[in-house]
């Protein structure tokens, strides 16, 4: 069940928010998990043993680890996180470890291995680092393990971070299960969040999607073409993606709890390695604390410091998904990681004026992003031959008659909120902030009402789409 | 430091500025509009009817209650289809996802434009079968035409305006050639078409399919090509006339959702009627053979929406009754594989069966 749908907005919701609100505080951990579990199951019923596997394994161990010492407690540690890799390795990547196995049979002239596909569930990636990141942090001693299944199994079912992120700390939450506020401002806030998210997505994303479809499937792009599709996927992604965050977010503060921000104006970034503390933050610092410190960080001396970063970066972009063009996603990245961080050391990283560092980081997030969002290797090295001309200039007449110019003019309104907005100093989910001036915020807020029922009327009048992060 | 959503909102309660209305109204307007839509959603026939026969546990009773039940049963659902559908035909001059507005209220069905890499696959698969169908029907002793209609953007290029994709433009010329060396008669109805403009549209402004006049045309191009195969044609003969000219909605109006004055306008129509005029017929236990079958796709298939009876026009043309085995909606395909399997053909096995394929079906699989 997706957020941007008519069974969630006026089935689960409001079942979902008045019987949570009819219920004591000391039962709604239990409402949460009750919700969160028939939301996964609208997916599929079959799959929900293994969201619960996943937290009962996090949470025996974490007692288990927490009662240890000793060499006994890393043993318990590696068994738990190989558990956990192992379920992500068998439904996520089995199937192309299988095909890329095969496909090398084949090419030596042998008989390819019969396999048949398997499926992979929603949200798994997100729930098995959950975990993780929780059996880690009891493993550091950085907190102490919950005795209270019910809370933690909610926390990892939490339906607005259940099944595309942000990825959190159990941490960050733990308290909140004791203790939340619930205020009339909270939930506005909340309300004015999810609105924001929603319209995002709908009158954003979606429109530009068509856009990006046809633009990635031409098979020989013109300069024209693929530069529009790669401009266009980078906006869609953008908007489909902070969309969902800020729904997340938004739906959070409904509940009364606080999240995390998960973007913080990442197109304006002046260096990759800036990006990367403002997009999908959550992530970033997931991946900062439990695979690069892992890996031992920039303790080991310079050479392993660069390859910790790298390899931190290709094992991030695997996560996104079992495709070499996700590995090469992230190789792209930390090998620029690793670039910058050496550039910094040698002082060869001269401060650059802000016209020319964000266009300049701008074009190296473009050229990732068509490699994230091609189907297959050969497909994104398609569109990079597009973009440097070499199948032409002009657009092509296949992709002509799909170019609208509602499509265009969404691009345009799109990259105006992105450049915009930081002006503001305030996120473009944050509409509804009281930081911003007072006439701008209501002003913001009364432009924003209109626009959620539009989009709930996109949403009727178009067929189904599913968040772009929902396949990782 | 991990920034958190709402660490603005104790400033927020300190700041004596800060407007209160945004305390309140957007919580009150969310949980507004969910709980009205959420009230006429639930009482709505869509909510209120459930899927049969699918699985719960692999989520295709969710998904089909979802897809086909809840999406298209909310009352809100015509008027948003038509909000964005005017909203964008009126801002950007854009039909819905399906078509392609063309000038002076000319609308073209998007199947005619689209490409894919595996269109050659396709368009290749598609003479093989015609030929293996050729030869299963000489086995019965019976003789394949081919009516290959030619794609509307096509015949009236002139009315577009964004271009038909150029890897397109030898399709139809191509696809006639390959049939014609196989010895499957194939005319070239696109130069017939291209000549007869002069005497009217031949297809409608507003709708996929052609005219009455169309169809009339393409019969007589068609009925020497049938005649020059010998067949045995039991003869008939048919008075045509037409009704009052009406206004006519054709059906690519559905992707311009706004006010009749508003879009294009509708067509005007005459339609066609033919009436056999001599005794024939088959009457209450005639055994009358038809010579000629007419299979087909909803250029020709009987239906509701049919005003063109191509059917009627091509009987009169050949001045000799054709059965009629085409079907709407379906494509060519799959119209003909049923009929060489259907109790049509086995009781009444035709010398001569003219395939009727638009061309816009070629590139589509079935």
């Amino acid at each position: 069940m997706v957020f941007s749908s008519n069974v969630f907005l006026f089935l689960f919701l409001p079942i979902f928010l008045i019987v949570y609100y009819l219920l004591p505080f000391r039962w709604r951990s239990g409402w949460i998990l009750i919700g969160s579990y028939a939301l996964y199951s609208w997916w599929r019923l079959d799959f929900l043993w293994l969201l619960a596997g996943v937290t009962l394994a996090a949470y025996f161990f974490a007692l288990a680890i927490a009662r240890s010492t000793g060499a006994r407690r890393f043993q318990l540690l590696t068994i738990a996180v190989t558990l956990n890799l192992c379920a992500l390795g068998y439904f996520k990547y089995a199937n192309f470890g299988i095909s890329s196995f095969n496909a090398a049979l084949t090419g030596l002239g042998f008989a390819p291995f019969s396999w048949t596909p398997i499926l992979l569930p929603i949200g798994l990636s997100f729930f098995i680092f959950h975990a993780i990141s929780y059996l880690v942090d009891i493993y550091r001693e950085e907190e102490p393990p919950t005795r209270n299944l019910l809370d933690f199994a909610a926390f990892i079912a939490l339906f607005p971070h259940l099944i595309a992120g942000p990825v959190l700390k159990y941490n960050l939450l733990a308290d909140q299960f004791r203790h939340r506020t619930y205020i009339l401002e909270k939930f506005s806030y909340g309300a004015t969040r999810f609105m924001t998210g929603f319209a995002k997505k709908v009158l954003i994303a979606d429109t530009i999607a068509p856009l990006v479809t046809a633009t990635f499937g031409q098979t020989n792009p013109t300069l024209f073409d693929s530069w529009l599709g790669a401009l266009a996927y980078t906006l869609q992604l953008y908007f489909d993606f902070s969309g969902y965050s800020d729904m997340a977010i938004g739906l959070a503060a409904m509940m009364g709890f606080k999240f995390p921000e998960n973007f913080n104006h990442p197109y304006i970034s002046r260096s990759i390695t800036e990006f990367w503390r403002r997009w999908h933050m959550s992530l970033s610092s997931w991946l900062r604390e439990y695979l690069y410190i892992g890996l031992g960080g920039n303790r080991k001396g310079r050479v392993r410091t660069y390859i910790n970063l790298a390899l931190t970066m290709v094992l991030g972009g695997l996560w996104h998904g079992a495709n070499w063009t996700f590995i090469l996603w992230g190789t792209w990245h930390g090998g620029i990681l690793a670039l910058e961080r050496r550039m910094k050391e040698a002082k060869l990283w001269q401060p650059s004026p802000a016209w020319l560092t964000i266009p300049g980081t701008m074009l190296l997030v473009i050229l990732g992003w068509v490699m994230f969002r091609a189907d297959s290797v050969a497909d994104a090295f398609r569109m990079y031959r597009g973009m440097i001309g070499l199948n032409g200039v002009s657009l092509s007449d296949t992709l002509a008659w799909q170019v609208r110019p509602s499509e265009l003019i969404t691009m345009l309104i799109a990259a105006v909120l992105v450049y915009v907005a930081p002006v503001w100093g305030q996120r473009v989910g944050d509409v509804g902030s009281r930081l911003l001036r007072p006439g701008l915020a209501v002003a913001a807020t009364m432009t924003l009402l209109p626009l959620f029922v539009l989009a709930i009327m996109k949403l009727s009048a178009q067929s189904y789409t599913p968040f772009l992060y929902f396949q990782f | 430091m991990t920034e958190f959503a709402q660490d603005n909102l104790k400033s927020n309660l300190d700041n004596p500025a800060a407007p209160s209305v945004l305390q309140w109204l957007p919580a009150a307007f969310l949980l507004g509009v969910v709980g009205i839509g959420a009230a006429l959603a639930v009482t709505s026939k869509g909510a209120r009817t459930f899927p049969v026969g699918q699985d719960v546990v692999t989520g295709q009773w969710m998904g089909t209650y979802e897809k086909n039940n809840l999406d298209p049963g909310v009352p809100w659902r015509d008027a948003s289809v038509n909000l964005w559908g005017g909203l964008n035909y009126r801002a950007f001059g854009e039909a819905r996802e399906g078509a392609v507005v063309g000038k002076d209220g000319w609308l073209f069905t998007s199947e005619e434009f689209q490409t894919d890499k595996t269109d050659a696959v396709e368009i290749a698969g598609k003479v093989a079968y015609i030929k293996q169908v050729r030869d299963d029907l000489a086995k019965d002793g019976a003789k394949l035409v081919v009516a290959l209609i030619p794609a509307k953007a096509r015949l009236y290029a002139e009315d577009l305006r964004a271009k038909v994709p150029g890897q397109t433009a030898p399709l139809y010329e191509a696809f006639r050639e390959h049939l014609s060396k196989a010895g499957i008669p194939t005319p070239d109805l696109l130069a017939a078409m291209r000549a007869a403009k002069v005497q009217g549209n031949l297809f409608f402004h507003t709708d996929t399919h052609w005219t009455p006049l169309g169809a009339e045309v393409v019969a007589q191009v068609l009925a020497p090509v049938v005649k020059g195969l010998n067949p045995d044609l039991p003869a008939a003969t048919y008075s045509a006339s037409e009704k009052p000219p009406v206004q006519r909605s054709g059906d690519l109006l559905r992707y311009v959702p706004v006010p009749e004055g508003e879009g294009p306008a509708p067509d005007t129509v005459q339609e066609g009627v033919y009436s056999r005029t001599d005794d024939g017929g088959g009457g209450l236990l005639g055994d009358v053979t038809l010579a000629v079958t007419l299979v087909g796709t909803s250029y020709s298939a009987p239906s509701q929406n049919n005003i063109w009876h191509f059917d009627g026009a091509l009987s009169k043309a050949l001045g000799t009754e054709v059965l009629n085995a085409a079907q709407e909606g379906k494509g060519p395909i799959i119209p003909m594989r049923e009929y060489l399997k259907s109790q049509e053909r086995k009781h009444n096995p035709p010398q001569v069966v003219v395939w009727e394929i638009p061309e816009r079906f070629l590139r589509t699989r079935y």
